[in-house]
Parts: structure tokens; C-alpha cells; sequence
């Protein structure tokens, strides 16, 4: 079954997709903005981030959205078999990144860093916390779809689920290709 | 249905509009709502506004108040329509009925707070702060029961089986996003100045005008659905009767 001139999945879920996309780069414009009016405040707090957590985490997440990829081709015929391996590795990638999240997060605190630290650490807890929400969901999702694909289901019903969790992990990859620059490596 | 019945259904519908006509005057524009004052706001200064702008604070607040009572027939005449389209034993029409009738007592609670601020300004500075984060914190963090009633409204819409459907799919789930988006308030609490804060972009002016908007074309399309369900009642009666 090859993929046609049409979006993944489920439709309904890119205009949730686009929404939410457009309320993060929201946040990244007023992260921008008011680093832009306090550059050495913002450098003096990214200085406190430990960059080596946030290359595992890269790593974590992009092989997990490879891995998401390679469900979704399977379901598509290129690669037959395996949809479920696939998914299996997905989410427990994203548990991986949560993990190391988590223990950054912990390292952060017990530096006596806070939300109410500085306007920075404001704008990283927030975004990356609602970052961590959505990985957790996408996991949430693409368990959903795992579940579903138990049993009797038609080839269309399984690449429609398969795509559509697919393409919500695949946001939330690219959510985090943009946090990583603008919170660990912008200069 | 009747007639009559749709006749309700259609007042009903309209009757939102009439809400936020009411409510963009009296609360928004003379209780200073639109825009909001600063969350940084000291308790001296607060106080200060409630004293100076008492009377216009007390007809804003008073107002507005009892008017969150018209959310209710809205309610009510989207769970009949959406009864409709679920059908059976269906119980998602009834989140949305419940979560509608809890956002009308949310809402009116807020403003309780917020009248009673205004109708002793004199009282401790301290006492009007906490009275209007009071109002604050009840508006904001009780959206669960909105973003039940939003949910479950895009979800019976999703179901429509009809040929023709009522609402195109994106918008369905831009309600899903919009009424999740809410969450975002759980933050709130932690911030008294900037864009979290309760009158920051993200915990007031999206999450206000974002659904609004939603609602507002959401309520057109149902109001228009009604004719379809009319014809419907209509071609059930003729083929019955032959």
C-alpha cells in the first residue's frame, strides 16, 4: 500500500497539530523577544544548563522519531512486518527522554534554580515542561495505536492510525529541534 | 420535534450572542476588564482602583453577573441538537449539558468575588487583593469543566453520519485543541506578572478570544444545522404517513 497525494492520518489532527505548533512558536517569539532585551541575563542563566543532557535527549528523541517512521513504513508496504516493534521502540525512547528530563530537571532544582528564578528560567520551564506534557501524550497516542491494531484490522484502518500517531511524534520532535537552539546553543 | 421546539432551540442558540454583548460591556469595558489590569498590581493600587471606580465596578460586576445564567439555554439547546447525532444510549451529549451548566456556575463565581470587592472598597486593601485573586484563580482554573463540554461537543460532531456534515473536520479538532489549550492555566498560579500571569497573552487574551471565536462559529453552524434537522423530522413524517 503505497502513500497517495493526501495528508497522514487523520486530517482533523494537522489543524490541532498547526494550533499547536503556532502556540509554541508563540512562546519561542516572546522567549526571543525578551532574551533580546536582556542578553547577558539570559547568557548568565543558559550558562547554568548542562548542554550534555540535552544531546541524549536529541539523540533519544530522534531515533525514536526514526523508529516512528519505520512503523509507518511498514504499514505502507516497503518494509513489511514489524509495525508494532517499531511503536514498542518509539515509546520507549520517549520514556527514555522523560527520564533524562526528569533528571535534569532534578539537577536544576537541587542548584536552587526555580520558574521564579529569572525571566530564562521562566521561559524553560514552562515550554519545556509543556514539551515534556506532549511527550508524554504522543506516548499516550501511539500506545492507543499499538492497542488498536490488535486483532482483525483493515490495511487502511491500520496505516490511518499508524500515520496519524506518526505524524503527532514527529511534532513533537521538531518542537524540540527548535528548544534545543534557542535554550542550550544560541550564542 | 415541533415547531415550537425548534423555534427555542434557535432563541436559545442566540441567546450566547446576547451574552456577549452584555458581557463585553459590563465586564469587559466598564468593570476594566478589556483590557485587564496588570497581574503585578500592588494591594495599595488595587485598592485604590476599586475605590475610585466603585459605582462603575458595582454596575460592571452586577450586571454581568446574573447574565452568565444565558450560557445556559446555549447549553441546553447544543445537547438537543447534539441528542440528535449521538442518538441511542449515547452519554456524551450529557458531559456536554454538564460541563455547560458548570462553566455558567464558575463564571458567576468569579464575578461574585469581584462584586463583593466593589461593594466595600474601603475594606483592608489586603482583603480586596485576595477577593480579586479570588475571582482570578476561580475563572481561570476551573476550566475543566469547559474543556469537558467543548470536548465532548467536537466529539458527537465528529460522529455525524450524515452526508452532508455540520461541521468540517479541522474545526472539530481545532476545538479539541482550543478547549485543551486551557491547561495551560495550571501555570498561572505560579506567575503575578508577565505573559503567564492572568493577564498575560497566554492565560488571558488566548485562552479568552481563542475559544470565543470558536464558539461564536460553532453556534452559526448549529443554528443553520436546524433547518437540517427540520427536513429530516419533515421526509420521517411523509414516509410514514405513506
Amino acid at each position: 500500500m503505497r502513500a497517495t497525494g493526501r495528508l497522514p492520518g487523520e486530517e482533523g489532527l494537522w489543524s490541532f497539530i498547526a494550533a499547536d505548533m503556532m502556540l509554541f512558536a508563540l512562546l519561542f517569539g516572546s522567549f526571543l523577544s525578551q532574551r533580546a532585551a536582556a542578553p547577558s541575563q539570559f547568557a548568565e542563566a543558559q550558562a547554568l544548563l548542562v548542554p550534555t543532557f540535552a544531546i541524549i535527549n536529541t539523540i533519544f528523541l530522534l531515533t525514536s522519531s526514526l523508529f516512528a517512521a519505520l512503523a509507518v513504513q511498514a504499514e505502507r508496504g516497503s518494509r513489511p512486518g514489524g509495525t508494532r516493534l517499531y511503536l514498542i521502540l518509539t515509546i520507549g525512547l520517549g520514556a527514555a527522554f522523560l527520564a533524562a528530563k526528569l533528571a535534569e530537571y532534578y539537577h536544576e532544582i537541587s542548584a536552587g534554580v526555580s520558574p521564579a528564578s529569572n525571566t530564562f528560567f521562566m521561559f524553560y520551564f514552562v515550554i519545556t515542561g509543556l514539551h515534556f506534557t506532549h511527550v508524554v501524550v504522543g506516548m499516550g497516542i501511539l500506545a492507543f495505536v499499538g492497542f488498536r491494531m490488535r486483532g482483525e484490522v483493515p490495511p487502511e484502518r491500520r496505516q490511518y492510525l499508524v500515520e496519524s500517531g506518526a505524524s503527532f511524534w514527529h511534532m513533537v520532535d521538531l518542537l524540540w529541534l527548535v528548544i534545543l537552539p534557542i535554550f542550550y546553543l544560541l550564542p | 420535534m415541533t415547531r415550537q421546539n425548534y423555534f427555542w432551540i434557535r432563541a436559545s442558540l442566540l441567546s450566547l450572542f446576547v451574552f456577549f454583548a452584555i458581557s463585553l460591556f459590563f465586564w469587559g469595558i466598564l468593570a476594566y476588564n478589556i483590557p485587564p489590569l496588570d497581574g503585578s498590581i500592588s494591594a495599595a493600587d488595587l485598592a485604590q482602583h476599586f475605590r475610585d471606580h466603585a459605582a462603575r465596578l458595582r454596575i460592571g460586576y452586577g450586571v454581568a453577573l446574573p447574565m452568565y445564567a444565558l450560557m445556559l439555554p446555549w447549553s441546553v439547546a447544543v445537547f438537543a441538537l447534539m441528542r440528535r447525532i449521538e442518538g441511542g444510549d449515547g452519554i456524551i451529549s450529557y458531559i456536554q449539558l454538564g460541563g455547560g451548566i458548570l462553566t455558567v456556575v464558575v463564571m458567576s463565581m468569579g464575578n461574585a468575588f469581584w462584586l463583593t470587592a466593589a461593594f466595600r472598597p474601603e475594606t483592608d486593601p489586603a482583603i480586596i487583593q485576595m477577593l480579586y485573586d479570588a475571582g482570578c484563580l476561580t475563572v481561570d482554573l476551573f476550566f475543566g469543566v469547559t474543556t469537558l463540554q467543548y470536548c465532548a461537543l467536537a466529539l458527537v460532531l465528529l460522529q455525524d453520519r450524515a452526508p452532508k456534515k455540520l461541521a468540517p473536520k479541522w474545526f472539530l479538532w481545532l476545538g479539541f485543541w482550543l478547549s485543551i489549550e486551557f491547561m495551560l492555566e495550571i501555570i498561572m498560579p505560579h506567575f503575578r506578572s508577565g505573559p503567564f500571569s492572568w493577564s498575560g497573552l497566554f492565560n488571558y487574551w488566548l485562552p479568552f478570544f481563542g475559544p470565543i471565536t470558536w464558539v461564536t462559529v460553532m453556534t452559526i453552524i448549529l443554528y443553520r444545522s436546524v433547518h437540517r434537522f427540520e427536513e429530516e423530522d419533515r421526509a420521517a413524517l411523509a414516509a410514514s404517513s405513506s
